[in-house]
């Protein structure tokens, strides 16, 4: 039929159009595969064609059937074999009374359905056109050809579905709806919004399919014989959608209303596709890692004479299209004037794509598998590399074309998925409206990644009242003791609530660990487990990052040559767990970035002219070592840490690791590791008493603490919220309290004055009995989880903030460096500095009367109250005292004096002097 | 006897018709799991066992000689680079109909890339259900990197060769022997390649593991325009895991022994009369790394601390991967010998700058990388040969990637959006002048008298020393490979024992005020005591290893503090200072 002469599309193209074949398919530009067909030449000559078509008819089946070992071959119907006839004697004699066919000559059809579909899309259309007012043929039983799926049967119940499909028939478990909307069908509202939107496709979820009574045995058509029954959706979604829309002919000239599917009851990995699938839907889950260009495929070839100027439009046929080499027009008939006018050629999108696996369902220790997609028309771009979609389609075969023109039987076949529908799996958002309103024109729930007979076995673990022990066991077995350590961790993995109050500035659920400690207690390996646990993180260390390298640096993009911005390691863990191991190597620019990201949880970036602020809502586990690499038991907590008080405050808990000589627990200690570096199970280690204790392996851990992160969110209960209260007044009262016994200890205050507990203690308080709670998956913070985390918090301060000269627990020590002890010394120190340096008598004191005289007469010896250098200043009151005085808290005491006026420093370094002031001295 | 030879060299040099005739034997319903079963037993029938019987050693060996014949059966012991070239679909039984007379035959191909070729007039009856697809995993392998000579393959007998060469065949083809250069771990060096494809119901073996490959061979397509069709094709018939070179029979107790004291003995003639260093040595050569939980125990990092410094290598020719100095060279040509799979890595700057030491998928298909190497190879690194220079990004990656691999013994493969981590087992030894960059388990000082042999050998001074007679490598091989292999336990006595020991230790050591004893020297300690106890062939922890294990430590220690110099003595750190000199800001 190509050449017949006409200028305009014709109604003897349709044949043409039918003839379609199965689309060439390119190769990626970038991606070699080991056999891939050399790139198509669309235009002048013959493009080389597929493997040879079956002969009759000429219009179906020249796609090779590849073979289902399960299926029935024959056709059940006992009417004429099928399809291909039909489709010619359908045509044929509707080809005169068709005026419908000549408008939808040009129309493109879907292309992910393949050759199969297009034919019985187009004819489906022209029945539609010719001869639907007449009612059905009922002599004609139309079966699809090979199977026994019959068009009328699949016609009526869809449409039966599309008409009657209510909410009721699926209710949804998240949300409640009312009675009405339960009872009013679905798919007529999503047909309007259709129309208003002017998006011309419907997304159907086959669960919804199989929920509908008499549509049950669609879904299993739908999922064995895609390429025939969709089209047959799509005719009868058209037809719906013109009789409640009649003014929509143009619209509906090009191109079909789609019907996509989605949403299969069972998801295959990538693994386990083998030939039994060949042409049945499936679905396929992971991560895009490549995409190609948009490729044009030809459709429809417009070409014209150079002499003359006819035209004629040939469409591909079986993968070539015949380009015309004499002109058509009887009064030329030149030969190779033929030229192709790609403006008038009809092209539709392509798109290929590689799907790779995800890597939670690799097993260990192999590499990923890929699968690679073709993309038609809408969903081209739909989704770019790095997104973690659902893919839905039709999974075939397609020869390697290594030679084309011999009379060969291909043998070797390529494997490839025609995507039907993409569906993007991101992280679950809280309230269900926002995704219902975005899955569009459907009823779904949010997608569950987690098979049910595991959140069985979940909710199984959480109910065992020792939980929180089996968990702290299971989180590193390979360490020994530490489990307030482990306990602390495991909170910090199941991490509290994220609020955000509307008008207040939100409050972060993130918990954030410190270890300190001495080397070789595992601080290293405490934080390498933990990064294996955590859903997102990143594993630095502090010497060797920066400060660009942690939030966000700009770099210049490859491909496109522009700059833009690279999250660094604290983005890339946002809702994960950032592990930085030597944390006090970090200089302090580093550092200052952290306190940034640990209360307002953002990283704000002005550089390179982009001026934002990052998302960085992650947990941050850290591990230090000591000023002197050991910990020094007379130096304070805070000389120790060597870090600034107000980043150590940040931390809601701070664990001091310390190498104790212990007897027993030495034993232990080298039993446990014994019994894991022998091979045999039958280790001593596996006889000790708390073997009684399950542990769960790591991975079953981390899909547990991914459940819960994602699933639980409690709220805080009113008896908890008790508890907090209490736990929090009991830990300030514990200031006040300690200092009442100890009474003979502090001269003549009535508090001691000591801080045990802030405002920041109590918001950790919170977090942490939150975390617990999601530990047991409960929907409530109950007192039992208050008093667990407030246990915890106490383990914790009263290792991190006992102060060494008293014993007691101070948290300003934390706070600001100092403790209240020293605040007392401090004052101590300072009235003798004053008197020193002023010679003036003591006013009274056991401790000084004795040396009163020698000072003063020390002091009237020296410069006459005048100036002498710091470190002899320091060397007379260390004299005259009892107690050696910290260089620290001198320098306090001076640095108080010269703003109260008293003194001077002159000079710096060495060379630094204290001037004692004249007006201090007169008055 | 006669017979099977005969089929032998049927299945030798004509598998294809071998499996024509046992698809027609077998008739009736075609299964390919099946089928494929079928035809592996018949062929480890027909040629025996790999590595035993006279049918497997006249298997022609990929690789090692001239191009076989297309068609013909060949052996191939390779390390699976990249199985990721994903699966085909063989159309292994199609059914044929002659247009004319109508009539149908079945087609069956399989084992064979090419196409089904069609006579005139017949056509492939693609609508028959009866056609029959089998899936195919396709991985890219090459030859095991790093393979020691002794530890190849044997190739037939010469004579034999030489005949097969001289028969008429119809189309002596010129296959193009290409190899893709960035799929080989040690790039520059020469390896042979091809893509394996493995049949249903067997798969693609993990990565990086070593398989002896038995198939059927096809050239590749010269010329081609992509890179994967012009690779030459193996498709396997059978598969088996490899073990490691020599076969495994087991020692009885009484030679382990002897054949120890005969190893100390050639490792320190080896290593210039040191014997605490030969000891170390040979734990290291047993060493193996097992999983258990979550951590990797048993492996045993060494570092050999006094080997003379190499020259700088004149800056013309490209580094490869085999040592260049001397010493170097001397030590790892006699590790060579006892190892079937030893890597030699020279921390030259430029090749550490150029090369990349862990596997990357970004580009598409898996690029290797130095790291990417079968278990239990032997890893030595050269870090004399490491001069004034700059390193650049890449390199301080690799070097990262290494001590991953040290401490972790795990490999990073850098996929795009995800890395997967690889376990890997690598035993890593590194000589060097002082104390290695990298941090490895164990670090050990030659004595004076081992550096100075090392360093005549440097010199240019021929060892003098008598070659080891043949036997007695070969007897030292196979006592290593038994010994690696033993299982290892600890009885409950003797961990109580230690446990106590460990406790007294650290608390004499903390009245003395003297550094106690940490949890990874205890770890390091029983380490050594397992080795040294498998080293006897011991099973089982005796309390006379550990009292040797302590002892061998206790002398390495006072070896490495001998060897440092004298530190300042450290400031009290009881008290503050009374004087303040510096005031504090």
């Amino acid at each position: 039929m190509s050449g017949a002469p006409s200028s305009s599309p014709i109604l003897g193209q349709d044949s043409d159009v039918e003839d379609a074949g199965l689309d060439e398919y390119n190769t990626l530009p970038e991606t070699p595969m080991p056999f891939s067909p050399p790139p198509i030449v669309a235009g002048r000559g013959r493009v080389a064609g597929r493997a040879p078509a079956a002969r009759g008819g000429g219009v179906a089946s020249s796609s090779p059937r590849l073979g289902f070992s399960d299926m029935p071959s024959t056709p059940a119907a006992a009417e004429a074999g099928g399809m291909a006839m039909a489709y010619s004697d359908a045509l044929s004699s509707q080809l005169d009374s068709l005026n419908m066919g000549s408008q939808r000559a040009g129309r493109r059809y879907r292309g992910d359905v393949g050759a199969l579909g297009q034919a019985l899309s187009s004819e489906l259309g022209d029945q539609a056109a010719g001869g639907d007012g007449d009612g059905p043929r009922a002599v004609e039983v139309r079966t699809i050809w090979g199977t026994i799926v019959q068009v009328r049967e699949v016609l009526t119940s869809f449409r039966d579905f599309l008409q009657h499909f209510t909410a009721a028939h699926r209710p949804p478990t998240k949300h409640a709806m009312s009675d009405a909307e339960l009872h009013e069908p679905v798919y007529p509202a999503l047909i309007r919004r259709m129309h208003d939107t002017e998006i011309y496709q419907l997304n159907v979820d086959a669960r919804n399919i199989s929920a509908y009574p008499p549509a049950q045995a669609l879904y299993r058509q739908i999922a064995n014989y895609p390429s025939e029954v969709m089209p047959i959706l799509d005719h009868v979604l058209t037809e719906m959608y013109m009789q409640l829309f009649p003014d929509a002919n143009e619209a509906l000239a090009q191109e079909d209303l789609k019907v996509r599917v989605y949403n299969l009851h069972a998801s295959t990995n990538m693994r386990d596709l083998n030939p039994s699938d060949i042409d049945k839907l499936v679905s396929v889950r992971g991560m895009l890692i490549r995409s190609s260009a948009v490729i044009p495929d030809m459709k429809l070839a417009f070409f014209r004479c150079l002499q003359c100027d006819w035209t004629t439009t040939v469409g591909i046929d079986k993968g070539v299209i015949a380009e015309p080499t004499q002109c058509g027009n009887p009064a030329c008939l030149q030969k190779d004037v033929i030229e192709l006018v790609h403006n008038r050629s009809v092209f539709v999108d392509k798109q290929l794509a590689r799907l790779q696996e995800t890597p939670e369902v690799i097993p260990d220790g192999q590499t990923p598998h890929t699968v690679t997609l073709v993309l038609h028309d809408e969903l081209v771009d739909a989704c770019k590399a790095g997104d973690r979609l659902e893919i839905t389609g039709v999974y075939r075969g397609e020869p390697v074309r290594v030679n084309p023109r011999t009379r060969t039987v291909q043998a070797i076949y390529r494997t490839f998925v025609d995507v039907v529908h993409v569906r993007r799996l991101g992280r679950i958002r809280a309230d269900l409206s926002a995704s219902e309103a975005d899955a569009g024109l459907d009823v779904s729930e949010a997608v569950v990644d987690f098979e049910p007979h595991e959140v069985a076995e979940f909710r199984r673990w959480a109910r065992d009242g020792r939980l929180f022990d089996i968990l702290a066991r299971s989180v590193a077995p390979s360490i020994y003791e530490l489990e307030d350590v482990k306990r602390g961790v495991l909170l910090q993995l199941f991490g509290g609530v994220r609020k955000q109050v509307p008008g207040a500035p939100r409050s972060r659920g993130d918990i954030n660990v410190l270890l300190v400690g001495d080397p070789g207690v595992s601080k290293s390996q405490m934080l390498s487990a933990v990064h294996g646990l955590a859903p997102r993180g990143i594993y630095t260390s502090g010497k060797g990052s920066s400060a660009v390298g942690l939030t966000a640096y700009v770099t210049r993009d490859p491909d496109t040559r522009q700059m833009v911005l690279e999250s660094g390691a604290l983005v890339l863990s946002d809702d994960g767990v950032c592990c930085i191991d030597e944390f006090d190597k970090m200089s302090d620019a580093t550092r200052s970035v952290l306190h940034e990201v640990m209360e307002q949880q953002t990283i704000s970036i002005a550089k390179a002219g982009i001026i934002t602020s990052l998302n960085a809502r992650c947990s941050i586990l850290a591990a230090a070592n000591p000023v002197d690499s050991k910990w020094n038991r007379t130096l304070s907590i805070v000389e120790n840490i060597n870090l600034p008080p107000t980043l150590v405050s940040r931390f809601d808990l701070v664990f001091i690791v310390l190498d104790t000589v212990d007897e027993a627990m030495d034993r232990r200690l080298a039993r446990h590791i014994v019994g894991l570096y022998a091979d045999g199970p039958s280790s001593a280690a596996a006889a000790d008493a708390d073997a009684e204790l399950p542990v769960m392996p790591a991975d079953r851990l981390t899909r547990y603490i991914a459940y819960a992160r994602r699933h639980v969110r409690p709220a805080i209960s009113d008896a908890a919220a008790d508890a907090l209260t209490a736990a929090y007044v009991d830990l300030r009262r514990m200031g006040r309290d300690a200092g009442a016994t100890t009474a003979g200890a502090v001269s003549g205050a009535a508090s001691s004055g000591r801080v045990t507990a802030t405002a920041r203690q109590l918001e950790s308080m919170i977090r942490m009995s939150e975390a617990h709670a999601r530990m047991r998956l409960s929907e409530s913070v109950e007192a039992a989880d208050v008093h667990e985390a407030a246990r915890l918090m106490r383990e914790a301060l009263r290792e991190s903030a006992t102060d060494p000269r008293t014993g007691l627990i101070d948290l300003d020590l934390l706070n600001t460096g100092f403790g209240s002890s020293d605040r007392r010394q401090l004052d101590a120190i300072k009235r003798e500095t004053r008197r020193l340096l002023l010679g003036a008598a003591p006013p009274s004191g056991a401790a000084d009367s004795a040396d009163a005289d020698s000072a003063a007469a020390a002091a009237a010896a020296g410069n006459g109250g005048g100036s002498a250098p710091y470190h002899v200043w320091l060397q007379r009151l260390n004299d005259q005292s009892y107690t050696p005085v910290p260089p620290r808290l001198f320098d306090q005491a001076v640095r108080e004096l010269q703003t109260e006026g008293v003194l001077a420093i002159v000079g710096t370094g060495r060379s630094m002097s204290i001037v004692v002031k004249q007006s201090a001295l007169a008055g | 006897m006669a017979g099977t030879a005969q089929a032998a060299i049927e299945c030798i040099r004509a598998p294809l018709a071998v499996i024509g005739r046992l698809f027609e034997e077998q008739g009736g319903e075609y299964r390919p799991h099946e089928f494929g079963k079928l035809v592996a037993e018949h062929f480890q029938g027909v040629l025996g066992d790999d590595g035993g019987g006279g049918g497997a050693a006249r298997i022609p060996v990929f690789g090692r000689e001239a191009a076989p014949k297309r068609g013909s059966l060949v052996r191939f012991r390779c390390m699976v680079q990249d199985p990721s070239y994903g699966e085909e679909l063989h159309l292994s039984l199609a059914h044929v109909v002659n247009s004319e007379t109508g009539e149908t035959q079945r087609r069956f191909s399989q084992y064979t890339d090419a196409d089904h070729s069609l006579d005139e007039g017949w056509d492939v009856d693609y609508s028959s259900a009866a056609n029959v697809f089998v899936e195919k995993e396709v991985a890219y392998c090459v030859s095991v990197p790093g393979q020691s000579e002794w530890a190849q393959l044997e190739t037939p007998a010469a004579l034999e060769r030489a005949m097969d060469a001289l028969a008429i065949s119809a189309e002596p083809e010129e296959a193009s022997e290409e190899v893709a250069a960035h799929k080989y771990p040690l790039r520059g060096e020469k390896h042979s390649a091809a893509l394996v494809k493995f049949y249903a119901p067997s798969t693609a073996p993990r990565v990086s593991t070593v398989v002896d490959v038995v198939g059927v061979y096809e050239p590749g397509r010269g010329g081609a325009a992509e890179e994967g069709a012009a690779w030459p094709c193996i498709h396997a018939i059978y598969h088996c895991a490899t073990t490691a070179g020599t076969g495994l029979a087991a020692l009885p107790r009484a030679e382990y022994a002897e054949r120890r004291e005969m190893c100390l003995a050639h490792l320190a003639s080896v290593l210039g009369g040191d014997d605490l260093a030969a000891h170390y040595l040979l734990l290291h050569l047993l060493s193996r790394t097992v999983r258990v939980q979550d951590a990797k125990v048993g492996k045993f990092s060494l570092n050999l601390i006094g080997v003379p410094a190499a020259e700088p290598a004149a800056a013309t020719e490209p580094a490869r991967f085999a040592l260049s100095s001397p010493a170097a060279r001397w030590l790892g040509d006699a590790i060579g010998q006892l190892v079937p799979r030893s890597v030699e890595v020279p921390f030259d700057l430029g090749l550490l700058n150029r090369s990349a030491f862990l596997p990357s998928a970004e580009e598409g298909d898996l690029r290797a990388g130095v790291l990417q190497l079968p278990p239990d190879t032997e890893l030595i690194c050269d870090e004399t040969c490491l001069h004034e220079g700059t390193l650049d990004e890449r390199g301080v990656r690799n070097l990262h990637a290494l001590q991953t691999a040290i401490l972790d013994q795990s490999v990073a493969y850098a996929y795009p959006f995800q890395s997967i981590d690889v376990p890997a087992s690598l035993r890593v030894l590194v000589l060097s002048v002082g104390k290695s960059i990298l941090q490895n388990d164990c670090d050990l000082h030659l004595s004076r008298d081992a550096a100075q042999f090392l360093a005549g050998i440097a010199a240019g001074e021929p060892p003098g020393l008598r070659p080891l007679d043949p036997m007695h490598t070969e007897q030292l091989r196979q006592y290593l490979a038994a010994a690696r292999d033993l299982d290892f336990s600890i009885p409950k006595d003797v961990s109580d024992a230690i446990s106590a020991e460990y406790a007294a230790a650290r608390r004499e050591a903390h009245e003395r005020g003297a550094p106690l004893m940490s949890q990874e020297e205890l770890a390091l300690a029983v380490t050594v005591a397992r080795l040294v106890s498998i080293g006897k062939g011991c099973a089982a922890l005796d309390l006379a290893s550990w009292r040797e294990a302590c002892a061998l430590e206790q002398r390495r220690r006072e070896r490495a503090a001998a060897a440092k110099p004298r530190a300042a003595p450290k400031p009290d750190g009881a008290g503050p200072k009374p004087d303040g000199a510096e005031a504090r800001p």
